[in-house]
């Protein structure tokens, strides 16, 4: 029989806030107009690589073209194609993946260092000469609408697609695909797309993991031996007139989701990482103010999230939260009551602390290990920045005040700015 | 290779410790031996509401996120069948404000009506959100339920209906509470740049003075033998028809995981699986299709499962996919065919053994099943399988007798 003893509990270990975050070394260097980027670290025989093309969705003319661009290149090269060039790939234990986002175009892998020479095969021979061909179109299509028929029953997916597009009114980032888009779209115009944005196109490379002298002579050979003919030209996206106000779907389903938002500050500002913050404490852990109160004080929703969007010629906050079907108004009023205080009142010491403390641990999670930490390096990088990005966020974080973030949401998050989708049976 | 140190304190509390110099950031992994698997058949879903419950707060922890987030740490939970898995990250500097943290919510819970009615309330927000709000969100439930007539698994963690939910009381969250969230139904798992016999002494001094307890498990219900093919059809509002097959098979620990895991892999992974290959790109049957196994520590299942392009027969498409399981069975796959599956395998194990979080996290889930050995033998298990164990396992486990088909039908519009 154990006795109990009486042991203190009520005073809590003492907590250590200090942050030190090591940011690795990146190597940088154009090769053969390639940019290519090394981030060096830990012991593990793993290596993740990145080719970044300015292919992403604003480069199309029309919906789905770019994604479905992409998604025909997983047929491989005109060397190797089909089910011969999937297994080659997949047999080299290689995770890779074929992604457009609306600014890039990207292809990722994941390959054991010793398999690296043989991938790099594969890849030089698919983006020299990628076989593209119709008849597997014809089929990624005829998935794609399939995909968008279950789609269009989510209510958070109709959210989505309609807070795109009028908050992105009149930009290429607000061109969503509708039914009839899978009739426009036609095999030549993502075989153009590939011509034109990734055969002979410039493309930046991003390496990390444990990256021997040998990997690297390895990766600049490959670099190097590529013929790259075209100039990297970058897109502007224009400037969205957003259409204020609510939009409402109707659809009968079991919740109501709801997505609101607004054009925010990019990375460039002086004000991003105070907008950042501000963001964070407003809905963007699980301590913030919507979090707490939709869910933890009225149990509305399973979750409800504010994130600040940054694009390269845009930027947005955007909350979301699928919740009870007949509390869609009641949620949005609490939303708007929720920033009105944040532009009233002064927020207590406790509370800013605590969010501070999280975000610098976030911060430090965010830089663990070499994969991490590209991705980290990839957000500024595309923007022209670098590593002292995350420098001056530091000193936002330690000298943000009450009033600060006062001032934050009076300036950037104006209710009658915002845009709103509420996609519920109930109107 | 990852080394560790194991022990059990003299409460039953089992403890895995794992040095990790690389990183800031130490992770601290609890399992605790309760699922789904263990709930009462009329009171469904109570394991997966209580992980919920268990971020109400402790006696001297009032809010337990606060704590973790003013320490720079993240935190989250899951509930399967089998167990419930609570973790959290944090800078290593930390480690005892954690230990002190989990230690105070196993030693003295805060429940009360008000915590209880709201993650009642969010419970079932998430069950409409992520089951019955998504097109086949329901359907694997519905497959479970075709395939266990009488073992636990038959429901689903969130549950088998709204309103076993509904009727949880304080008295039997407390229960629940008090049998299973004890030292002695619990893996303790750390890893990080820490010290060993530091973090020993922390353990023990936090956890070293829970009571025990006395647990009484439902008596363990035998899946009986299917010795017939069950099949069942459903009409939803979905806008493509869909199939969703089981094969029962054995247990994550009866020595042919690997084999089963395999030739799921085989059968459907990825793009280049034998059923993708042929069903969706050559045939174009399917807009899509995959196999995986469920990977249970009581005998699981191996599932197939696909949306059928339009105009095209569910008979059409599972003659396809018998002829490829035939195949498997009567002819060995290539060695290149294993060789690709296992390689894959290998690429995930490594990535697996990148964070610490992962790191805890496997160890606790090792041990759970038996042995924390099994981290390291794992790979070679999979290393070790032959051509010839496919061939064996596929006929013996994919046969008509065993299998369990479900047809999901859209609604006819007229």
């Amino acid at each position: 029989m154990l006795k109990k003893k009486v042991m203190n509990r009520s005073i809590a270990p003492a907590v250590n806030n200090e942050v030190q975050l090591t940011k690795l070394q990146v190597e940088k260097s154009t090769i053969n107009g390639v940019e290519v980027n090394y981030v060096n670290g830990g012991s593990s025989p793993l290596l993740k690589l990145e080719l970044v093309y300015n292919a992403g969705s604003k480069y199309q003319d029309q919906a789905l073209v770019a994604s479905l661009a992409f998604d025909l290149l997983r047929d491989g090269s005109k060397k190797l194609n089909g089910k011969a060039f999937k297994e080659a790939i997949n047999g080299l234990g290689v995770y890779y993946g074929m992604d457009i986002s609306k600014d890039f175009g990207t292809f990722s892998f994941y390959v054991l260092e010793k398999n690296l020479d043989a991938l790099l095969v594969l890849i030089k021979d698919l983006i020299i000469a990628p076989n593209l061909p119709e008849n597997e179109f014809d089929r990624l299509l005829q998935k794609e609408k399939n995909n968008f028929l279950v789609d269009l029953e989510k209510t958070d997916f109709l959210s989505r697609q309609k807070f795109a597009e009028v908050l992105f009114a009149g930009s290429e980032y607000g061109r969503v695909a509708h039914a009839e888009s899978f009739d426009l779209i036609k095999y030549q115009m993502s075989v153009e797309f590939i011509q034109q944005h990734v055969i002979e196109a410039p493309f930046d490379l991003f390496v990390s993991g444990c990256i021997s002298d040998q990997v690297k002579t390895r990766l600049n050979s490959f670099a190097k031996e590529l013929p790259i003919t075209k100039e990297g030209a970058k897109k502007i996206a224009k400037d969205s007139s957003p259409q204020i106000g609510e939009h409402i779907i109707k659809k009968d389903s079991e919740q109501c989701s709801l997505m609101l938002g607004k054009k925010m500050v990019n990375k460039h500002h002086k004000d991003v990482h105070n907008v950042s913050i501000t963001n964070t404490l407003l809905g963007g852990y699980f301590g913030s103010r919507l979090m707490q109160n939709i869910r933890e004080d009225k149990g509305w929703t399973y979750g409800i999230h504010s994130t600040v969007l940054t694009y390269e010629n845009a930027a947005n906050l955007v909350i979301s939260a699928d919740v009870l079907k007949d509390k869609g108004p009641d949620t949005l009023n609490e939303i708007k009551l929720e920033i009105e205080k944040l532009q009233t009142e002064l927020i207590k010491v406790d509370e800013l602390e605590v969010m501070k403390n999280y975000l610098k641990g976030k911060l430090l999670k965010s830089f663990d290990g070499a994969f991490e930490q590209v991705d980290r390096f990839f957000s500024v990088d595309s923007f022209g920045l670098d590593w002292t990005y995350y420098d001056r966020y530091i000193e936002a974080l330690e000298n943000i005040t009450p009033e600060d973030i006062r001032a934050t949401a009076t300036e950037y998050f104006k209710w009658d700015e915002f845009v709103i989708v509420r996609v519920s049976g109930e109107i | 290779m990852i080394e560790f140190k194991n022990y059990t304190l003299d409460n039953g509390l089992r403890v895995i410790i794992h040095q990790d110099e690389s990183t800031p950031i130490v992770a601290v992994n609890l399992a605790f031996d309760v699922g789904a698997r263990d709930e009462d058949p009329e009171m469904t879903g109570l394991a997966h509401y209580f992980e919920h419950l268990m971020f109400s707060g402790s006696k001297n922890a009032p809010d337990y996120d606060i704590h973790v987030q003013n320490a720079g740490g993240q935190n989250n939970a899951f509930t399967s069948n089998d167990y419930t898995n609570y973790y959290v990250t944090l800078p290593k500097t930390n480690l005892e404000l954690a230990l002190w943290l989990e230690s105070d919510r196993m030693f003295q819970l805060n429940l009360d009506e008000k915590s209880l009615e709201v993650q009642r309330q969010v419970v079932i927000e998430e069950f409409k959100q992520r089951y019955l709000n998504q097109p086949y969100g329901n359907n694997l439930a519905q497959l479970r339920a075709l395939t266990y007539k009488d073992h636990a698994y038959k429901w689903s963690t969130i549950g088998k209906e709204i309103s076993h939910i509904e009727k949880v009381t304080l008295d039997n969250a407390m229960a629940f509470y008090k049998q299973f969230y004890a030292p002695n139904n619990c893996i303790l798992s750390i890893c990080g740049d820490v010290n060993i016999e530091e973090t020993e002494a922390m353990v023990l001094k936090w956890f070293g003075d829970i009571e025990r307890s006395t647990i009484e498990r439902p008596t363990k219900v035998v899946e009986p033998k299917q010795t017939s093919e069950r099949f069942e059809e459903v009409t939803e509002d979905v806008p493509l028809n869909a199939f969703l097959w089981s094969f029962k098979m054995g247990s994550k620990t009866d020595g042919s995981f690997a084999v089963a895991d395999l030739t799921s892999d085989l059968l459907g992974r990825d793009e280049s699986s034998f059923l993708h290959q042929k069903l969706a790109i050559e045939l174009k049957l399917v807009s899509n299709i995959s196999a995986y196994v469920s990977g249970d520590r009581d005998p699981g299942m191996l599932i197939i499962s696909g949306k059928l392009n339009e105009d095209v027969s569910f008979e059409s498409v599972e003659k396809e996919v018998w002829a490829i399981i035939n195949q498997v069975k009567s002819e060995c796959v290539s060695a290149f065919e294993l060789t690709k599956v296992k390689n894959k395998f290998e690429t995930a194990h490594i990535y697996g053994e990148m964070s610490v979080m992962n790191k805890a996290m496997n160890l606790g889930y090792a041990e759970l099943l038996g042995d924390v050995n099994g981290i390291n033998t794992e790979l070679s298990e999979y290393e070790a399988v032959q051509v010839e164990d496919i061939k064996k396992w596929a006929g013996q486990f994919l046969t008509e007798e065993n299998v369990c088909r479900l047809h999901v039908k859209k609604e006819s519009n007229e």
